[in-house]
């Protein structure tokens, strides 16, 4: 669906995936720019872990084709230690300590002991787990085994790293850590995220797609995508009469325009025309207008949200 | 935070030493009960139906209970009785060590079970070098046993487990 | 296989190995394994340590004769119903002869305590391979490993580390039965056990490969650890079963016992060197089998 130019780490065409007569995927097209922040969004059953879990290769294409890397299929020995998934609800063995795990998996890219050691060390501090990083995964909290699930997605050099919801159930200030990591990986890796956090991913994401019940129901530029939906809200220190809320709807670029009266206050929401370009132009209009009917205008603020587009597109049914 | 990250193994091997424990325990009671016969025996107060009885088989010495109680006063009451000491000494290291295996703790666990187990072994090779080889017969396997377990012990709490007791 | 995919496959082994011990079923494998080996050499030796066994000749005859039975059923001779009438008859002159090799020439009670660990090893090997691939299969661990490995390795070096385990048992427990056996029959000379025991553990191994396989193939097979136990276990004590029960029906169907190395296992013991190879080289066949079949069904199996 995304047809501008690059290359690309992840190619799916026409992917469906059945369990028993439900259909889970029916029919979805993909492609990841190299070197993006992919942020994968949808309701609750819409599909999304079922995705990675087939681009990961942990279950097997049924219909469909996913090129990874190249034009691999997953699961292909040549992606080993180059794709990296966090998994959802996916357990650590309960008996070893997180440390040897990720020293394990570490070694298993082929490289020694001691080099895995010190990876896996610093793997855990950027997690902030390295406190604990001698007892065993039944201790961790439900956050800890996320971030912990973070830290073995970022060990070693994936080119391809797959984070399924990363920062549920994390505190902000772990949920931060989390987002400047998946930052930090830009420069070297391609990230697919998936999250129920809408208004944290727009802050990290360069490219989104919008997956309902098994379909992509929009996939672009993160601004392509909200853009169908801009808006501007704007709040004034009185209500505003219906001659002044007649004055905004007729500036050239507006769609429409819903007034609410609040509590000593009015607010006006703006539906803007869909261009990027367009709609900037419309914003000056319409502060012009502001200031020539000399209307007590007190806040402004571009209501232009991903999770805006979200529940428009997926009908309202709230975050994944 | 769950309460404890003690490996499974850790549990079955603390369920193992208390089972030994009790072994033992019994093990060092016998002893005991064996010097008192013997001291009774030396002192010409011992029943005379424990006196009687013969086994005759090929490889069985065919021992009366007086030939048994005379190599045994030959052993001596003291050697019995170290033994039976040694045998509830180590009934009892084992039995705190279950403690200390199932808390992952460092002395009552790695250390009391280390101290249990050398006793465990100690009691069964003294018995094998002090005792006459007839003696042994109705005794071998649970002298095999107090061999073969206590070296799987020392070796579980010495290598496998030995970074998780540390508390 | 090239030298990472051999390494993964032994970083698996490893992994495995040390994860059964600090799981617990590694543990009370080896010690339960050891004690059951353990007690079925006591149970031989207690008659003659009791007293209970007057004439040794006497013991040897009837030993040497409930040997030569339970080798003739093994080999499908025809319904044990039969055996003694067979047995009588001399017709059965190389089992007879078999079992006097086994029990003459050789320290009778190692025989037997072969003979006998054989038929219990197969049900207690899963105690030690069962979770081998369905713990990690059901709690999703695999899931963090499997963009690391391929799924042919990660089968493999985990039924290396179940093996390893069972030949780490079988190499305590023999060499504790001989120790256990010289203290209280010294009849038998060290050298003499010790190149029985020698045998009979190389047996033990050889026998141990298929059984393994077949573990850690159920263990592929089935979504729970527990499932993945009982279903071993019945596999294993079923085949004879249905084998046995079969054959009164129509003796053909009596060879459903090769389906496991139950039909051949025995011959691991033959007096003639090269049927022991051959024997070796069936199980090794049979544990190929099973290993590949399990890798076969993990390779396809959703994660």
């Amino acid at each position: 669906m995304n047809n501008s130019g690059g290359e690309r780490v992840l190619r799916v065409s026409g992917l469906c995936h059945r369990y028993g007569d439900r259909f889970a995927l029916g029919g979805v097209d993909l492609e990841v720019p190299r070197n993006s922040i992919f942020g994968l969004v949808g309701p609750n059953g819409a599909g999304k872990t079922t995705l990675f879990s087939l681009i990961a290769g942990y279950i097997g294409v049924q219909e469909g084709t996913i090129e990874v890397l190249g034009g691999h299929r997953p699961g292909h020995p040549s992606l080993l230690g180059r794709v990296s998934i966090l998994p959802q609800d996916a357990a650590f063995e309960r008996n070893v300590t997180i440390f040897d795990q990720l020293v394990f998996m570490r070694q298993l890219d082929g490289i020694n002991r001691l080099a895995a050691r010190k990876e896996a060390a610093a793997a855990l501090c950027a997690v902030d787990l390295e406190e604990i990083s001698a007892r065993g995964a039944v201790v961790l909290s439900h956050g800890m085994v996320k971030r912990l699930g973070v830290a073995q997605a970022i060990l070693g050099q994936p080119e391809l790293v797959l984070l399924d919801e990363p920062t549920s159930g994390l505190d902000p200030a772990n949920a931060r850590r989390v987002r400047d990591l998946i930052r930090g990986l830009k420069s070297r890796a391609t990230v697919i995220v998936s999250s129920h956090n809408l208004l944290e991913l727009e802050g990290i994401v360069d490219e989104v797609a919008i997956i309902d019940h098994g379909r992509i129901l929009a996939c672009g530029h993160i601004d392509e995508v909200t853009r169908l939906d801009r808006r501007l809200v704007l709040r004034f220190g009185r209500d505003l009469t219906a001659d002044e809320v007649q004055i905004l709807s007729v500036i050239e670029g507006v769609e429409g325009v819903e007034a609410d009266d609040l509590e000593e206050c009015g607010e006006v929401t703006i539906a803007l025309a869909a261009s990027v370009g367009e709609s900037a132009a419309t914003v000056q209009r319409i502060l012009r207008s502001v200031v020539d009917e000399e209307l007590p205008l007190r806040e402004m603020r571009e209501g232009s949200s991903l999770e805006d587009a979200f529940l428009r597109i997926t009908g309202g049914k709230g975050g994944s | 935070m769950a309460a404890s990250d003690r490996p499974g193994g850790l549990t079955a091997l603390a369920l193992f030493n208390l089972a030994f424990a009790i072994g033992e325990l019994f093990e060092g009671i016998g002893r005991l009960v064996q010097r008192y016969n013997t001291l009774r025996y030396i002192e010409g107060d011992l029943p005379g139906w424990m006196l009687g009885g013969r086994n005759r088989g090929p490889f069985d010495s065919g021992l009366s209970g007086e030939e048994r109680f005379q190599m045994l006063s030959d052993v001596g009451p003291d050697t019995l009785l170290f033994l039976g000491v040694l045998s509830l000494g180590a009934a009892l290291l084992l039995a705190l060590s279950v403690r200390g295996l199932l808390n992952s703790r460092r002395l009552m666990g790695r250390w009391l079970a280390t101290l249990g187990a050398a006793a465990m072994i100690t009691a069964a090779l003294l018995t094998v070098s002090w005792f006459p080889g007839v003696l042994l017969h109705d005794s071998g396997l649970a002298l095999v046993r107090g061999i073969f377990y206590p070296l799987l012990l020392l070796a579980m709490v010495h290598t496998t487990f030995a970074k998780d007791l540390v508390r | 296989m090239t030298a990472p995919q051999i390494r993964q496959v032994l970083l698996h082994a490893g992994h495995n190995l040390r994860h059964s011990m600090r799981s617990g079923n590694g543990v009370t494998f080896v010690v339960f394994s050891t004690f059951v080996g353990l007690g079925l050499a006591n149970l031989l030796l207690e008659p003659l340590e009791l007293g209970l066994i007057e004439d040794l000749e006497e013991f040897q005859k009837n030993l040497a004769r409930g040997i030569g039975m339970a080798l003739a059923m093994a080999s499908l001779r025809g319904p044990a119903s039969t055996l003694g009438q067979l047995f009588d008859q001399g017709q059965l002159i190389d089992i007879s002869q078999w079992a006097q090799f086994l029990v003459v020439q050789q320290p009778m009670i190692l025989s037997a305590t072969f003979l006998l660990f054989g038929l219990v090893m197969p049900l207690l090997i899963p105690l030690g391979s069962f979770a081998t691939i369905a713990v990690d299969a059901e709690s999703g661990a695999f899931r963090h490993l499997l963009t690391r490995t391929r799924r042919w390795t990660l089968v493999f070096g985990r039924f290396l580390g179940a093996l390893l385990l069972t030949a780490l048992v079988l190499c305590a427990l023999v060499a504790t039965v001989v120790i256990y056996i010289r203290v209280q029959i010294p009849i038998y000379t060290w050298e003499a056990l010790i190149s029985w025991g020698g045998r009979g553990l190389l047996a033990l191994l050889a026998l141990s490969i298929p059984y393994v396989a077949l573990s850690v193939l159920v263990s592929a097979s089935v979504k729970s650890p527990r499932t993945a136990l009982l279903a071993s276990v019945i596999v294993v004590a079923g085949v004879p079963l249905i084998a046995f029960s079969a054959q009164n029906a129509w003796e053909p169907l009596g060879k459903l016992l090769y389906l496991l190395p139950w039909a051949y296992s025995h011959q691991l013991l033959h007096p003639d060197l090269a049927n022991g190879v051959l024997a070796a080289l069936a199980c090794f066949g049979h544990g190929v089998v099973f290993l590949l079949a399990a890798i076969w069904v993990f390779e396809r199996r959703d994660l």
